[in-house]
């Protein structure tokens, strides 16, 4: 190496071009990305403004799928009624995971980790066995009605368990409960135990540090939570199919999903989709905003902050 | 001056690990008072114990001769700086400082006034309404002192709260923190591992080592005359000679010499020091006179001590320079000259002096 | 802080409990329920019986769906690292004009319910004219396979650029300072350093990609997957073999998720 002659070639005068350096790198990922995420959504939305002639797809635009949309009053009923479910899914599980959260982060002391994943665990364990779970639970012959009878408190099996709004929200609450409390532990977490020491020699007791420091720094965490939960109850298909029913408990991905399959809309499947797209992330960006505001610059970010931060 | 803070006997154990061994030490009303000490010695222990972080396993802790151990840190008299500065990050420097009278449910008018003035006192008045993190360190250091000392704590717990600055930084805090002290009568008791910090600082300090106080006194005190090898070796730069005891006379050691051993006047002794143990003798570098072997005879003459060496290092340190010598048996010793006196090769021969009276003998 | 026993840290621990007891209370039914000696799902149970395995284990076209969900998952995982990793390598590394949109873009298919990504690839398929049993024999199909690999590409890219925001340059710029060029810095210290994240990420597209059902719905051709084929079963009535393949499933994703934390682990 010593003693030759340094020259530089043109393989190190691209290596050292960071421009060309970063148009190879990204080639890949960026066209990946953009042919398969950015190409099917823009389709969506472009798809949302055909106009579907005698059961076939043609390419004319029109804005008749989004005046049908919201004349109609099975949709925006459906997106409300979505919304409601979505709403009491996300204020049970805060409810569940928040105690959850606190007393993992601040009250376990050895096997935090392996009693951490033991929660999160069934998060990934498969969708449909959870879903189905419930419907073997609640339905008339099921178990919770066959227990009940058995220790005399029913007579006779209520009927109301199975297919009905409440069967949806309990599955969803089971379901996403996991997913809220992900990031209330991560935060709660996070807050630094002198934090705590420090307000209790400041001379507030256990329940005011609570209500004064670890709640507000708690928030970010909430936050997510929250949208996630929200966010992914208001989409979700399969609990509202198996659970809720045949019409009394229809959600907004059920519609789609019909508009898309047996229904034979597409545009009209599309326009749907394009409003949920479009309220999601209006949704997380309002989360964003929130968060922003309550933490005076605080340090922890969560995923919403991540997705809504300007870069 | 009576005793604001009594420990008697405090014990901590950590299941098998003692972390505390039955301490007692009683800290006078308005002194600045330093528990020193490696990690591991016990002195945030300490602190945490009479702040009421943790509980103690046995023992007394009184504050104003009230017993505290059963009540936790909120119904405590005591304010704490924290290492880390513990600020909340969701409230401004305002909010920080005034949360401790918040829940002391001082009348709101009361609380606005009395923040100000806490932050002018550590001169951060303008920041106010500024979030933590948008300070720097030694800034958000004195947001954790005011928040402290706003709320007149009758004693005031500091937990190495100058670690994290930079070394000009720190010294001028340290000027900082003992003028605060002075004007406001508070009680601190300081922890550091920074012997300097707390030689600068404080009226007494309580060297600990293991659990235990190895020796508790004003800083003069512990550094002219250590009661063990430990302290001596601790506060300060020292050298330690081994020594043997002379049964004839009392007065007299010997150290190894390149012939033989050879007499020593050590006129200072350290509890502990015996015949039948190990001793060594203290001599702090700035008590070393060197001078050529050549130029003078081989024994100290005025009744002080001698010892031929070899010159091996010569540092040159700004006020003063460093010689390191190596004794006939090995040993290395430092000894200070001004920059301005003849200088030394390398190798040269020379005999280092000391009177008797600057030598202290210690044990372990 | 010393820890007091006291009646709001007990009500806690109650609450605690019981939320565990709710979360796992359904699993636990369907895995007894596997071994329930009777064709009616019904209480009381009845344990002792193995069988309902044995039906699982001779349901061909059971089998033969979840060997498709296994296929398709492994290509999923392997589209999935091989675009997500260098993905996260330049969300790290380079600036370039719409970043910011590219990254939202990526995560949109993590938060976005299913279904939309999975309607929005259906007509993509449908316009491009890609029909959805195109693809080799042995292979799922074309579009169910760029479907679940577009959807989980994302998984990829956000562990993996997590890890590489903690990753420490100064080793890099040691191993240029000996003498290793670009290629041979990424293999030798940068791979192996964020090995850990890149194995868990792969394991948890595997899982993923096993339970996934909105996109593969759209997009599946003939041959179905494991979740599609239950589901199926589902809506036609429940017979207990349903609960024998539901706990094989749970304990498959049990295992792998417990080798996803392994590696996590072992990364701190």
């Amino acid at each position: 190496m010593t003693g030759t002659p340094v020259r530089a070639t043109l393989v190190d005068r691209v290596r050292t071009n960071r421009r060309v350096k970063t148009l190879v790198a990204s080639a890949i990922p960026v066209t990946w990305v953009v042919v398969l995420l950015l190409v099917p959504y823009a389709l969506l939305l472009i798809q949302s403004f055909w106009r579907l002639r005698n059961g076939t797809l043609t390419h004319e635009l029109t804005t008749e799928n989004y005046r049908r949309l919201f004349s109609t009053p099975l949709y925006p009923a459906t997106i409300l009624y979505s919304a409601g479910v979505a709403l009491r899914v996300t204020v049970i599980s805060l409810v569940l995971a928040f105690p959850v959260a606190y007393v993992l982060a601040f009250k376990v002391r050895k096997h935090k980790t392996l009693l951490y994943m033991a929660v999160i665990i069934p998060l990934w364990v498969s969708y449909v066995v959870r879903a189905y779970a419930w419907k073997i639970i609640l339905g008339q012959q099921g178990i919770l009605n066959g227990l009940l009878m058995s220790m005399g408190i029913i007579r006779a099996p209520l009927t109301v368990l199975l297919y009905s709004t409440a069967a949806v929200v309990l599955a969803l609450t089971h379901i996403y409960t996991p997913f809220t409390l992900m990031p209330i532990y991560a935060v709660l977490d996070a807050i630094p135990p002198a934090l705590k020491e420090a307000s209790q020699d400041l001379y507030a007791n256990r329940w005011r540090t609570f209500i004064h420091v670890i709640l507000p720094l708690s928030l970010p965490g909430v936050v997510a939570g929250c949208t996630f939960a929200f966010v992914l109850s208001m989409g979700d298909f399969l609990a509202p199919q198996l659970l809720g029913g045949n019409d009394s408990a229809l959600m907004v991905s059920n519609l789609v999903w019909s508009l898309f399959g047996v229904a034979y809309n597409w545009p009209l499947g599309a326009a749907v989709s394009v409003v949920m797209l479009a309220l999601t992330l209006m949704l997380l960006w309002v989360a964003g905003k929130v968060e922003a505001r309550g933490s005076y610059g605080g340090e922890a970010r969560s995923s919403v902050t991540e997705y809504a931060a300007p870069v | 001056m009576s005793a604001i803070v009594e420990l008697h006997g405090l014990t901590k154990r950590f299941g098998t690990f003692t972390a505390l061994d039955g301490i007692s030490l009683a800290v006078e009303r308005g002194e600045f008072l330093t528990v020193l000490g490696a990690s591991g010695s016990g002195k945030t222990t300490t602190l945490r114990l009479i702040a009421g972080f943790d509980l103690a396993t046995d023992g007394r802790i009184l504050i104003e001769g009230a017993d505290v151990a059963s009540l936790p840190p909120f119904k405590r008299p005591v304010n704490t700086v924290f290492q880390q500065y513990a600020l909340f990050p969701h409230m401004s420097v305002r909010e920080n400082v005034g949360y401790g009278l918040r829940m002391q449910r001082v009348p709101h008018r009361e609380i606005g006034p009395r923040v100000t003035e806490a932050l002018e006192m550590v001169q951060l008045g303008p920041f106010a309404e500024r979030a933590p993190r948008q300070l720097s360190g030694g800034q958000q250091q004195r947001v954790a002192l005011a928040r402290a000392i706003v709320n007149r704590p009758r004693v005031l717990l500091l937990d190495e709260p100058l670690g994290a600055l930079d070394l000009k930084l720190r010294r001028a805090m340290q000027l900082e923190l003992k003028e605060l002290q002075s004007k406001l009568g508070i009680t601190f008791i300081y922890v550091t591992h920074d012997q300097e910090e707390a030689l600068t600082m404080s009226d007494r300090v309580a060297l600990m080592r293991g659990g235990r106080i190895e020796q508790l006194g004003p800083p003069r005190e512990l550094y002219d005359r250590p009661r063990s090898r430990y302290v001596a070796d601790f506060i300060g730069e020292t050298n330690l000679l081994p020594a043997v005891a002379d049964d004839r006379d009392p007065g007299v050691v010997t150290v190894a010499g390149p012939a033989g051993p050879i007499p020593i006047r050590a006129e200072v002794r350290a509890d502990g020091v015996r015949a039948s143990v190990p001793l060594w003798l203290s001599v702090r570098p700035e008590s070393l006179a060197v001078v050529a072997a050549a130029a003078s005879p081989a024994s100290g003459g005025d009744a002080g001590n001698s010892l031929p060496a070899t010159v091996r290092d010569i540092v040159y340190a700004g006020s003063v320079v460093k010689l390191h010598l190596a004794l006939a048996d090995g040993t290395t010793i430092v000894a200070l000259r001004s920059p301005s006196d003849p200088a030394f090769a390398s190798g040269a021969s020379v005999h280092v002096r000391w009177p008797a009276s600057q030598g202290v003998l210690v044990a372990d | 802080m010393p820890r007091r026993s006291d009646p709001l840290t007990a009500g806690l621990w109650l609450t605690a409990t019981g939320v565990f007891a709710f979360i796992y209370a359904p699993l636990a039914i369907v895995i007894l329920y596997s071994l329930h000696d009777s064709s009616i799902i019904a209480w009381p149970l009845k344990l002792g019986t193995l069988r309902w395995y044995g039906v699982l284990a001779h349901d061909t076209s059971m089998l033969a769906a979840a060997w498709a969900s296994v296929k398709l998952a492994v290509l999923a995982v392997i589209i999935a690292l091989a675009v997500g990793v260098p993905g996260a390598f330049v969300l790290d590394r380079y600036d370039f004009p719409g970043k910011g949109a590219f990254r939202r873009l990526v995560m949109l298919p993590l938060i976005l319910p299913g279904i939309i990504t999975g309607v929005a690839l259906l007509s993509f398929f449908s316009f491009v004219g890609l029909s959805l049993s195109s693809g080799f024999p042995l292979i799922p199909g074309w579009p169910v396979v760029l479907g679940h690999g577009a959807a989980l590409t994302s998984v990829v890219m956000t562990q993996v650029y997590a890890r590489l925001q903690r990753f420490d340059r100064a080793l890099e710029e040691a191993s240029g300072d000996l003498y290793a060029n670009e290629w041979q810095t990424f293999w030798r210290v940068t791979l192996p350093s964020i090995r850990p994240a890149v194995l868990g990420a792969a394991l948890l597209v595997f899982t993923l990609s096993l339970d996934e059902i909105a996109v593969t719905f759209f997009l599946i051709g003939r041959q179905n997957t494991l979740p599609l084929q239950l589901w199926g079963l589902l809506r036609r009535g429940i017979t207990p073999e349903v609960n024998a393949a539901a706990t094989v499933i749970f304990a498959v994703s049990l295992l792998t998720i417990v080798l996803w934390s392994r590696m996590m682990r072992d990364q701190n």
